[in-house]
């Protein structure tokens, strides 16, 4: 397990505190320069841009086999079932209107938490705001599509 | 900045089923599969360019974990499992779960799943003005198209945009190639 040696922490311009942690991990001799490889192709040369790219993609990895499997054990079910995906909406319209008051305080039970994370959502962005260059090119893209 | 995206309930309850899901294996990301719920779910997961942020609230999620238990009869560890699968997909892509907007004025015809879906969409926390896109498969919403909320002050730079998964699919795959190095 990776020990935390120093933590560092600065301002940068848009005034926000910025916190990294130094961590210490060992890797082999012969490794050092297939390391610096990586970072040199996805890291623009630094070990710690190169990390964090490495970590979001594994991150990703890790989402698609766990969504993977969920997904697994729904079509094991939907198969029981003999249940085909054209039958879904309809099917829940009809459990959302005619609710199984056991399946219901049972979904409450298990989403609890999120009621207390979504109170407490900060606003991803400001209130009041400019739309991003990229924003208005996906806005324009999706609003002017043919239907 | 990322679109936000909300996912209606039955779209993450067709998106919870996959053929050979199983054999998915490391360092494999989700390929498009051909079922556009499935493909909704997975763009979260592929989107490379960051330009779609899943936003949910308590409502779409209680909703979808109720539907599972009624229609797969999932059961409740697997049900709890898809409440982690969904904030995780929330959260890899800078998403959030949003308090729903509750003023707004509905036809009485508006089933429960669509009237979560557009309260989500509509919600406070998303800010001013925006971009929403709202994914669904129910009829009642999808006539809506570029949808306005009634009954509650709205930004007229605002929008939101309902689409049906195939839709949206085909919509992502355009900005993928537009944004292609």
């Amino acid at each position: 397990m990776a020990t935390p040696l120093h933590t560092v922490s600065n301002t940068n311009s848009m005034g926000n505190v910025r916190t990294a942690a130094t961590v210490g991990f060992s890797i082999e001799a012969g490794d050092r320069e297939r390391l610096q490889h990586l970072a040199d192709v996805f890291g623009g040369g630094n070990r710690s841009e190169f990390l964090r790219k490495a970590m979001s993609l594994m991150e990703r990895v890790e989402a698609a086999e766990q969504l993977g499997k969920l997904q697994a054990y729904g079509q094991s079910q939907a198969d029981r079932r003999g249940l085909s995906p054209q039958d879904i909406p309809r099917l829940v319209e009809e459990a959302l209107a005619n609710p199984n008051p056991r399946a219901v305080a049972e979904a409450k039970l298990i989403c609890a938490a999120l009621r207390a994370e979504e109170a407490h959502a900060e606003p991803p962005m400001a209130t009041t705001r400019e739309l991003s260059d990229a924003e208005v090119w996906l806005r324009e893209a999706v609003t002017t599509r043919p239907r | 900045m990322s679109i936000a995206v909300v996912v209606a309930p039955e779209v993450i309850v067709a998106g919870a089923v996959r053929i050979d899901a199983d054999l998915l294996q490391f360092p494999a990301v989700p390929p498009p599969t051909g079922r556009s719920a499935v493909d909704v779910l997975g763009t979260f997961v592929r989107d490379t360019y960051g330009d779609f942020r899943l936003v949910l609230s308590a409502d779409i999620v209680v909703q979808s974990i109720q539907a599972v238990a009624t229609i797969y009869d999932f059961d409740f560890e697997h049900r709890e499992q898809l409440l982690g699968e969904l904030s995780r997909l929330v959260h890899l892509r800078g998403g959030v779960f949003v308090r729903p907007e509750s003023g707004i004025q509905f036809p009485s015809t508006m089933d429960a799943g669509a009237r979560a879906t557009l309260e989500c969409a509509a919600a406070q926390a998303l800010g001013h003005p925006r971009t929403v896109i709202v994914v669904t498969e129910n009829e009642k919403s999808l006539r809506g198209g570029n949808w306005r909320p009634a009954g509650i002050a709205w930004h007229r730079e605002s929008h939101v945009q309902i689409l049906s998964p195939h839709e949206f699919n085909a919509f992502v795959e355009e900005v993928r190639r537009r944004r292609r190095p």
